[in-house]
């Protein structure tokens, strides 16, 4: 693999940039045209189906009352429906639910009290996280496995010995996997030994 | 007829399960510890080469700044030599061992007809068959049992 | 052991019988391959371990004559075998037999120490020919697993046990099973799930041998990690189109504890096939990745334990029973067992390399493995928080969807761009010039994409935010592939092949890069229909019109029909758009009145652009109904990602050998004969 670099800028490449960028475009155009979709939902109905997302089904565990299907949910949206219709604020649309089902009628956990925790500790985890990761990653930049053992210490290169090593992967760089007219002292196999066919049994 | 059944599907782990004792198998289960250092070599030479590999694509696809492109390679290629060498190392003390093996045992060899105790010994004339220094029988030469040695070294 | 019941000796009770024994047998021979593995891996009795191995072997054997057992029962009608009973009917038609196996829990443990077992012997299999010490000690692990769930069926669960009086009919499947998604989506739900226990045998046997720092295993289990998540995700993928296509609400994700408790070890296994490709490199992580696996195979156990009735309430509640604590108690043994050996072998997990840089491949990774455990972390928070709650202040509280949206959406976009930034940066170190150089078109991009979409007139900032992330992946992605086929198609090849030769060579990168392409197609789908889905709830009757965006529709019909189980509507609506006519489409409705249970589908008319849906609620006698009428962007695309996925995994598994120089080979004849 004789490597040219990356390749040189020419009036070739400028062309097939611009198709690049035009494909792009259109590209964002279909993402543009599938989401800007006429909203001819009114107001109303958008807070409606917002406060449906919110309210659980009491009796089908985890639903929404907008997901779900029964009597019962199909009642109480239209009760936020004509509660919306009357003014209501949001605020007191939920309110009169969690009055009649208490608080777990709402999926979304208060922001006060004990379930203030459940908010608190995501950021604060997410803080002590990357703080943690930081200081881990100065850890693995100082240490390393500084054993006498290790290769690179006991095992010194000549320049002489460091240029025939180095001659002898260019050449073979630029083979690849499968190659037949790969040089005779390189093998196909890789150094996997588990790959080596000594095993017997099974 | 159920009974039948039951001893049938007993018998299939059964022997599986006894299988390996009665045939002796296990020399290749738990291998020693002489293969590890080559198995490490082998990791690293494949990981310095993936990683060379990987930086050429880089910088052939305009990814990679030149020093570091530079850095890189220099890196990946003195793993690989380093590795390399140790593996030639490595090939070479290991003939040297055997080489000093064989030519212990050549020397014990020649020194056992000067022992008291029976035991093979070679004929005085062609010096090339082993026999019983009591019966005269002659015993072939061939390979060894002996665990210290590679499997398949065979001397005269 | 009822041994009188096993005696019995009718005669189409012999396939049952022999189906008891096999699997009582099973646990015997699972048993003794753990402990025969174990110790003798630990005492270096190599017959042991070949032994132990062997009956691991057939263990698969036994499971399946019990799992033909069942089948035949069913098959037959056999309602003497109490779970038969419970879980089908004579009316019941034979191929929904498959989905009565699973249905329940006795079925479902059968499910599961069938896949456990068949994927242990091939997995041993695969690492005893890299290192057979390891695969000796991750043979005792997987047959301690199998231990499991063979010992709750033989002494718990029984699939083949027997009721005193034998029933004229049974009761009969769950109306809700019925349905072509349920005849994948759980099994490979659950098979993903115990999945996960493969690369957790083979990383944990490499610890308790002593060779957690060697490394010769960890492609072992990368190629299994691997499996494991790809039929995690299709899993996922799979239920999410099944919820978008039968319940009928519009959605396919809604943050139930059921769901989430699949989801966490899909999020820890993404971070370890992500990770353990350093420890690979580099001889990193060697810690991280352990302890990430622990991580991932817990999590995998408490999903089962919340499958199988956990304490949190949830629409996939079908199995509910006590049964679920027992998982809580093995996924807590198991934990603890780790933890131990963890602790015991910690020197032998010492990196071999240093980091060189902050800014480097490496420490991305690091990043991201880090952001996907927080995303799981938060996700079991929100999930068993209530409990706390209950507990400690009396007051019970949901901690439902509009929280995860809130809380996980943006990590998870930042999860996004992580994946296009990261495989831009060099292994060891970049400069800054590198990181301009790599990051110039992919932000470029990016920007151009935000400045489009706000002149187009979109609103929702996180959404224009989120698509200009994923233009930034794709750019990255395309910008290399065509670069790199141009490289290489100067050098004499034509396109097509230079393209297919590229992938070749750098077969974990592109198949890599195959799967980020997937993943943001599904990114995609998920973030245009969660933010600009329009939604309309109308009541209608026979006759009536209405429209929604440029869709047209005329209620045209229902026609109800009853069957022995059920009642089934389906309404006909005549679509237009614009000024074309669409055809005509079904939602569809079923009652079954025994189960007490409804059943809906929509009608899906479905395109790269949208999705248009209609779902019908309950009709009255006049055909009047309240029908939800949706319109979802780009859903598509979603579902799309699935193949490509696929792909890419497949990609990414075959193995890439580097040439190396025959020095390096292991020498045939250098053997250990010590014993």
């Amino acid at each position: 693999m004789t490597n040219h670099g990356p390749m040189k800028k020419g009036l070739h490449t400028r062309h097939r940039r611009l198709w690049g960028w035009f494909a792009v475009a259109v590209a964002v155009g279909i993402f543009a045209a599938a989401c800007a979709l006429s909203d001819d939902i009114s107001d109303n109905d958008l807070r409606i189906q917002q406060l449906n997302k919110t309210i659980m089904c009491p009796v089908c565990p985890g639903e929404s009352i907008d997901q779900s299907q029964n009597q019962l949910s199909a009642q109480m949206r239209s009760i936020v429906s004509e509660q919306v219709h009357e003014g209501r604020s949001d605020e007191q649309i939920k309110a009169f639910f969690v009055e009649r089902y208490t608080q777990s009628v709402l999926l979304e956990p208060p922001q006060k009290g004990f379930s203030l925790l459940v908010w608190l500790l995501p950021p604060a985890g997410m803080v002590a996280a990357i703080v943690l990761l930081i200081l881990a990653l100065r850890v693995m930049r100082r240490s390393a496995n500084e054993s006498p053992d290790d290769i690179q210490e006991t095992v010194s290169l000549s320049d002489a010995e460091r240029s025939r090593y180095f001659a002898r992967l260019e050449a073979v760089l630029d083979y690849e996997e499968g190659d037949p007219t790969m040089p005779k002292d390189w093998n196909e196999e890789g150094s996997n030994p588990g790959l080596a066919k000594e095993r017997s049994d099974d | 007829m159920l009974v039948l059944v039951a001893v049938l599907l007993a018998l299939l782990p059964a022997i599986a399960i006894i299988y390996p004792f009665v045939r002796g198998l296990g020399h290749d289960e738990l291998p020693e510890e002489e293969i590890s250092s080559k198995v490490e070599l082998g990791l690293r030479w494949d990981a310095a080469l993936a990683g060379l590999k990987s930086a050429e694509l880089d910088w052939s696809i305009g990814r990679l700044a030149e020093g570091d492109y530079r850095w890189l390679r220099q890196r990946y290629m003195t793993e690989a030599s380093v590795v390399m060498k140790a593996m030639e190392i490595e090939e070479e003390q290991q003939r040297d061992l055997l080489a000093s093996i064989e030519r212990e045992l050549e020397e014990a060899r020649v020194r056992a007809p000067e022992s008291e105790d029976a035991g093979p010994s070679t004929c005085p004339e062609c010096s090339s068959a082993v026999q019983c220094p009591e019966c005269g029988i002659s015993l072939t030469a061939g390979e060894t049992e002996d665990p210290d040695l590679p499997h398949g070294t065979s001397f005269e | 052991m009822r041994k009188g019941v096993i005696l019995d000796s009718r005669r189409n009770g012999l396939m049952i019988d022999a189906g008891q024994i096999a699997l009582v047998m099973s646990l015997l021979v699972a048993g003794y391959a753990t402990v025969a593995s174990l110790v003798g891996a630990s005492l270096k009795v190599p017959q042991l371990t070949a032994s132990g191995r062997f009956g691991l072997y057939t263990v698969p054997v036994l499971v399946s004559v019990s799992m033909i057992g069942v089948v035949y029962a069913f098959v037959t009608h056999e309602f003497s075998v109490r779970y038969v009973a419970e879980n089908s009917s004579l009316s019941m038609p034979k191929v929904y037999t498959w989905v009565a196996i699973y249905a329940g829990n006795a079925g479902s443990m059968l499910y599961l120490a069938m896949v456990v077992s068949i994927l242990s012997v091939l997995a041993v299999f695969h690492l005893r020919r890299r290192q057979p010490h390891a695969a000796a000690y991750a043979a005792g692990l997987m047959g301690l697993m199998l231990m499991f769930f063979l010992g709750v069926m033989v002494f718990l669960a029984n699939p083949l046990e027997r009721l005193p009086v034998i029933p004229a009919d049974g009761q009969g499947i769950n109306p809700l099973l019925v349905h072509f998604g349920m005849f994948i989506h759980p099994p490979l739900q659950m098979m993903g799930l115990v999945s996960v226990v493969i690369p957790f045998s083979i990383a944990m046997g490499a610890l308790l041998a002593g060779r957690g720092g060697q490394d010769d295993w960890v492609d072992v289990a990368r190629s299994w990690a691997m499996v494991s998540w790809l039929i995690m995700t299709v899993g996922l993928l799979l239920g999410a189109w099944w919820a978008y296509t039968i319940l009928g609400w519009g959605g396919y994700w809604a943050w139930d504890p059921v769901e989430n408790s699949a989801l966490m070890p899909w999020l820890a296994m993404t971070a370890f096939v992500h990770s353990i490709m350093v420890q690979k490199r580099r001889g990193m992580f060697r810690m991280w990745n352990m302890v990430l696996i622990i991580v991932a195979v817990t999590l995998a156990q408490m999903g089962m334990f919340i499958n199988r009735g956990g304490p949190v309430p949830s629409v996939h509640s079908f199995a509910q029973s006590t049964m679920g604590w027992l998982f809580l108690l093995f996924m807590a043994f198991t934990l603890l067992g780790s933890a131990t050996a963890f602790v015991w072998r910690l020197d032998s997990l010492k990196s071999r390399e240093k980091l060189d840089s902050l800014v480097s491949r490496e420490s991305m990774f690091l990043l991201q493995n880090v952001l996907f455990l927080i995303v799981a972390f938060v996700t079991l928070w929100g999930t068993v928080f209530p409990i706390f709650s209950e507990a400690a202040s009396d007051v019970t509280i949901t901690v439902g969807r509009p929280f995860f949206d809130l809380v996980n959406g943006p990590i998870l976009l930042a999860l996004v761009f992580i994946m296009g930034v990261g495989p831009l940066l060099p292994w060891r170190r970049a400069s800054v010039r590198t990181v301009v150089q790599a990051l110039k078109y992919p932000a470029s991009a990016a920007i151009v994409t935000g400045v489009v979409l706000v002149a187009a007139g979109l609103d929702k900032p996180p959404a224009i935010v989120a698509f200009a992330t994923f233009a930034l992946v794709i750019t990255g992605i395309i910008h290399e592939w065509i670069r790199g086929t141009h490289s290489r198609h100067r050098r004499g090849d034509s396109y097509p092949v230079a393209f297919v030769r590229l992938i070749s060579a750098n077969r974990p990168r592109y198949g890599g890069y195959i799967v980020h392409l997937a993943i943001i197609m599904l990114a995609v789908g998920a973030t245009a229909s969660s933010f600009y889905s329009v939604q309309r709830d109308l009541v209608m009757r026979p006759g009536d019109s209405a429209t929604l965006g440029d869709y047209s529709f005329k209620y045209l019909d229902v026609r109800s029909t009853s069957y022995r189980d059920r009642e089934e509507s389906v309404a006909e609506f005549e679509v237009h758009k614009g000024d074309s006519y669409l055809g005509i489409m079904r939602p569809f409705r079923a009652f079954y009145p025994d189960a007490n249970i409804a059943g809906t589908r929509g009608a899906i008319r479905s395109t790269v652009i949208e999705d248009f849906y209609i779902v019908a609620s309950e009709f009255d006698e006049d055909g009047r109904a309240v029908f939800r009428v949706l319109i979802n962007p780009l859903v598509w695309w979603m579902w799309a990602s699935g193949p490509l996925l696929i792909l890419g995994v497949v990609v990414a598994l075959i193995p890439q050998r580097q040439p190396a120089p025959a020095t390096l080979r292991v020498p045939a004849n250098v053997r250990t004969a010590r014993a």
